[in-house]
């Protein structure tokens, strides 16, 4: 006779019941004695690395991969037109137009859309769209190669007329292009109620700044520095948050280093240690807030930099005699802090849709340079300041 | 404008390249911080205090070893010209295969005594074979110090050699390492015999340890590594040299003399007469101090430090010194009494100091 599983089970049932196990503490010792040890060291900067590697391949990938509008030949494109009619209204009354009308426009070959431009009335100079589905008058048009540039003129002039719609050849027709550049700008400046957008950035900038430290020997001194950055700019109303990453080399005109140590042993020793730092190059994350009102925008935030080399020459003397000499170009130096906080007040103006400049105040919250045996004066929150010049990027 | 997403993405690589190319970098070396002085000495001497730091006032810490009878003396000197203390430690356990390391060492040190006696008494009389024996002269590390009659009055490791006169005008000489003063961890008797077809063995006797090893040599050849060396020898002499080495790491050199011609002028192993030294004085680990001061030096080598001691409380490596040594430093409390080395003046010395000792 075999035994079957419900058989088995009460077996084991009855023959555990009654038993009791102890928790013995010695065992759980054990056991936690042979896990693997945690290692802690430079754990911060690790993840530091780490999120920025991660935040780079990301955004590497999602251009390179991630963007199927690049292939010209077989792609949708997508419009955004305006469906009520513009006449010479004042700006407030184009602002509030309903602007959620969507026109999908396919290649040619496809033979499919679902929207389309309507003729204006060029009579009284209004711009006018209309919803009705122009499926049939799409389907039979041949196809004409400076239609791009006949929609823009048209739609910059206002003077739209019967035109027919070709091939598509281009793929990134935006209803942005077919708004003239005076009225986008009245659009930024009052039309943008209830908008968020998320836009690609690419900024450089570069200015002038006080030196952290003062060498009593050679008088004040005096940074230059630039910065390229990328990062995405999140708007909503009219504030915005932007995020970013980018790279920045300040060039000092004076920043000398001078050490005296002294070393007991067997003796004594002093050690001078002259470092004269060129540059010091840096990986920098900004993160900012701003108010955007017409075409001017404030903004402020929080810029943290890592030094990643810096350009120095140096020379250390044993007892008055030259021990050790060099200039590197690529040194970690351990007389800059492992990282700069600087916070930043700016102003940046709307040259246009895509292009701005600005200026901004930077100012060092811990003094960079680290060591406390540094011989001249330190500069208290050494200022720094920079003109920018930032291309947006609308990634729809 | 249409934007072209290739060249976001390449602005992007070459960021991304910066970023990874800044990893390797050349790095400036740590600034040097300031230290304060390591090696110093407060010390009482008498009614007078007085304090050593190695970098202050033109004082530094010396750090040496001195070869004192054959034996290292690890000593380091802290101080200036006029003024300073000296200390050094002597070398134990020298019969060990392991070198030897202060920094192991886990007994007691002592100040080494200075011997009131003879340590060893040599004379032709304590041979078996005096009768054949005309002279002896004896050569200490090859100075001829003695005839006959050998004393030895200091420890020390010393290479002693007895050229022997026999009667009829054969000279004959043997050399031998003796440890006199100092602890040997195993000690042992070399004999031998020859009979009449001149057959020859030789074996170990009156061994202290268990012995792991013997390494025989005839005439400076080795011969074999059996427990006794048997062979048939001509009318010669021949020196025969038995490398013991014991299990406890004790490694002894014990060289005899045989005759081939059987005219008993043979010359029997004299190193056992080195384990009577060590009855009344041993300086294995012992340490000896010297201290200047007012132009008069003091040493406890003169003075009774029956009662004495000296505390290691830490022994850490330091560094090298200038010529490659190392050196180890030695946190110490000294309580000791000193004995002026010109003249007669007792004084009690005291002492807390981290001092630096050379090491092998």
């Amino acid at each position: 006779m075999s035994w079957t599983d419900k058989e088995l089970d009460e077996l084991f049932k009855e023959a555990a019941a009654g038993k009791s196990f102890e928790y013995n503490a010695a065992y759980f010792k054990d056991i936690e004695a042979q896990l693997p040890v945690k290692k802690t060291r430079r754990k911060g900067l690790i993840w530091l690395w780490g999120s920025m590697g991660t935040f780079l391949v990301a955004l590497t990938v999602f251009f390179l991969v991630g963007n199927p509008a690049s292939d010209h030949s077989n792609s949708v494109a997508q419009t955004t037109v305006i469906n009520e009619s513009l006449t010479g209204q004042s700006a407030d009354t184009f602002s509030k137009a309903n602007t959620t009308g969507q026109s999908e426009l396919r290649s040619n070959d496809q033979n499919v859309s679902t929207s389309s431009v309507s003729s204006p009335d060029s009579k009284n100079g209004t711009l006018s769209f209309e919803e009705e589905p122009l499926e049939k008058k799409v389907q039979h048009f041949e196809p004409e190669a400076s239609f791009e540039k006949e929609v823009k003129d048209l739609a910059i002039n206002s003077e739209i007329t019967n035109q027919t719609i070709g091939s598509l050849s281009f793929n990134r027709l935006q209803s942005s292009d077919l708004i003239a550049p005076e009225i986008q700008s009245t659009q930024n400046s009052l039309g943008s109620f209830n908008q968020k957008s998320a836009k690609l950035f690419l900024e450089f900038a570069g200015g002038i700044g006080q030196s952290p430290i003062n060498s009593t020997e050679l008088g004040s001194a005096k940074t230059i520095n630039w910065n390229f950055s990328a990062g995405y700019n999140f708007t909503k109303n009219r504030f915005g948050l932007s995020a970013g990453a980018g790279v920045s080399q300040t060039h000092f005109n004076n920043l000398y280093i001078k050490e005296r140590s002294t070393i007991y042993g067997f003796g004594v020793n002093t050690f001078d240690n002259h470092y004269q730092f060129t540059s010091v190059f840096k990986l920098d994350l900004p993160l900012n807030v701003s108010y955007k009102f017409g075409s001017h925008e404030l903004s402020a935030g929080w810029n943290t930099s890592i030094p990643l080399f810096t350009e120095v020459s140096y020379i250390e003397l044993k007892d008055g005699i030259e021990n050790e000499s060099g200039k590197s170009f690529s040194a970690t130096s351990p007389y800059f802090r492992k990282i700069f906080l600087e916070p930043n007040i700016g102003y940046r103006f709307s040259l246009d849709r895509n292009w701005s400049i600005g200026a901004n105040i930077k100012a060092q919250l811990i003094n960079p340079i680290g060591s406390e045996r540094v011989k001249g004066s330190r500069s208290n929150l050494p200022l720094s300041g920079q003109i920018t010049l930032r291309r947006t990027i609308d990634l729809k | 404008m249409i934007y072209s997403h290739k060249s976001i993405s390449i602005i992007i690589l070459v960021l991304t390249a910066t970023f990874l190319g800044a990893c390797k970098k050349e790095v400036i070396k740590d600034p040097v911080v300031n230290s304060s002085p390591i090696f110093t000495a407060d010390v009482t001497l008498g009614e007078e205090s007085f304090v050593l730091e190695a970098g202050l006032e033109d004082v530094f810490m010396e750090t040496f070893t001195v070869e004192h009878n054959g034996v290292n003396r690890f000593s380091g000197k802290l101080g200036k010209e006029d003024i300073y203390v000296e200390m050094g430690v002597y070398q134990g356990d020298m019969d060990m295969d392991e070198p030897f390391s202060l920094k192991n060492f886990q007994g007691a040190l002592h100040f080494v005594q200075e011997p009131t006696q003879p340590l060893v008494s040599l004379s032709k009389e304590d041979f078996p074979n005096t009768m054949s024996i005309a002279q002896i002269t004896w050569f200490v590390d090859g100075i001829q110090t003695a005839v006959n009659n050998l004393q030895i009055n200091e420890p020390g490791k010393y290479n002693v050699c007895a050229e022997v006169h026999f009667y009829g005008g054969d000279v004959s000489t043997l050399c031998n390492e003796l440890l006199v003063g100092y602890y040997t961890n195993a000690n042992c008797r070399v004999r031998h015999f020859i009979n009449t077809n001149n057959d020859l063995k030789v074996w170990i006797d009156e061994e202290s340890s268990e012995i792991e090893s013997i390494n025989w040599y005839l005439d400076g050849v080795k011969y074999s590594e059996n427990e006794t060396l048997e062979l048939e020898i001509d009318q010669n002499g021949h020196h025969v040299l038995a490398e013991i080495k014991f299990s406890n790491g004790s490694v002894r050199r014990k060289t005899i003399l045989v005759d081939g011609s059987q005219s008993g002028h043979f010359i029997d192993d004299f190193s056992y007469i080195e384990e009577a030294s060590t009855n009344n004085i041993r300086w294995d680990y012992g340490v000896l101090i010297t201290v200047k001061k007012n132009g008069k030096v003091y040493s406890t080598l003169g003075a009774e430090n029956t009662d004495s001691n000296i505390q290691i409380t830490e022994i850490k490596y330091f560094g090298q010194n200038d010529q490659g040594k190392h050196v180890y430093k030695c946190e110490a409390q000294v309580n000791a009494v000193v004995k002026e080395i010109a003249g007669s003046e007792t004084l009690p010395l005291s002492f807390t100091t981290k001092f630096g000792l050379e090491m092998n």
